[in-house]
């Protein structure tokens, strides 16, 4: 194992602990503008944030514990079902259970994607740009309905 | 072990039955969002519980591929045309692609080295295959229980 590899295994908790740190803060922003939001642009974002956090934290957990393969596609399915159920939650019951299948099943596919690219740092780039794009994209959308 | 995949296949296989039983009785009071709704969730799930447990009953057959994704194309459109004519076009897709998804599952549970895993031995093999079956099944019964709950609302 050279020295950016090491280096890279060390700085993925706090990478992790980022995400969920911006998806509070999400959280906290959609509940605020929440009366604003009709039903259409509230299962959009409960697709959204339930499907990237699931694939963002599967890839994460995947590639800090390479060897616990099962254990760590039970962890992100279960992510991915409390992230779609918490932001589906704010609106009815459809967008619950919306969030909560597509959440489900990016969760379950996404240690296998993190497993077959070993190991690159401009992957693990490539994701969180499209994590923090994502975000914004959310923040615009609700200041814009 | 064999035994333990095959009574959770007929399992989901019975739990399937009950809710499109439950789905048909009470058809007329949908409208067309809860109807699509109902069905991508359901196609997805159930068949990707479907594709897996199929695979991992008869792992050396290719062809139990092909089958199960007849049996999710057959079951997305059947669940589909309850409704309406687009959510014959939810239930198609998504039946197509939570079947692909379950069987590529079960072949890297089978054969690690697909993905760049480690490879396991034997009894490792057969921990694994019953841990994420009655982890699948705990999903298929939350889900199936949350849509079924859902119809009395």
């Amino acid at each position: 194992m050279n020295k950016q590899e090491e280096m890279l295994i060390n700085t993925l908790g706090w990478i992790l602990y980022g995400n969920f740190l911006m998806t509070i803060l999400g959280y906290y922003y959609v509940f605020k503008h929440r009366k604003l939001i009709g039903f259409q642009l509230g299962m959009n974002i409960s697709t959204i944030v339930g499907g990237m956090g699931a694939i963002t934290s599967g890839i994460l957990l995947i590639y800090q514990y390479p060897f616990q393969f099962i254990w760590i596609t039970i962890i992100s399915a279960l992510i991915g079902i409390i992230l779609g159920t918490v932001f589906g939650g704010m609106f009815d019951y459809q967008t619950l259970l919306t969030g909560y299948g597509n959440g489900m099943m990016m969760g379950l596919m996404a240690p296998m994607i993190g497993a077959s690219a070993n190991n690159s740092l401009l992957f693990i780039g490539l994701i969180e740009v499209i994590f923090g794009i994502s975000f914004i994209l959310l923040v615009l959308a609700v200041r814009n309905s | 072990m064999e035994l333990y995949v095959f009574l959770s296949l007929l399992l989901n296989l019975l739990l399937g039955l009950l809710v499109f039983k439950r789905m048909f009785q009470s058809r007329k009071l949908f409208s067309d969002r809860f109807g699509m709704i109902v069905t991508t969730n359901f196609s997805g799930v159930f068949n990707f519980s479907i594709g897996l447990h199929l695979y991992l009953v008869m792992p050396d057959h290719f062809a139990i591929i092909s089958l199960a994704i007849v049996i999710g194309i057959g079951s997305g459109v059947i669940i589909g045309a309850i409704v309406k004519f687009h959510s014959v076009l939810a239930g198609f897709f998504h039946g197509t692609v939570g079947t692909l998804m379950g069987t590529m599952l079960g072949v890297i549970i089978i054969n690690p080295s697909l993905c760049r895993l480690p490879a396991v031995n034997e009894a490792m093999l057969n921990q694994t295959i019953v841990v994420l079956c009655s982890f699948i099944t705990i999903l298929t019964i939350s889900t199936l229980g949350l849509i079924y709950y859902s119809f009395r609302v």
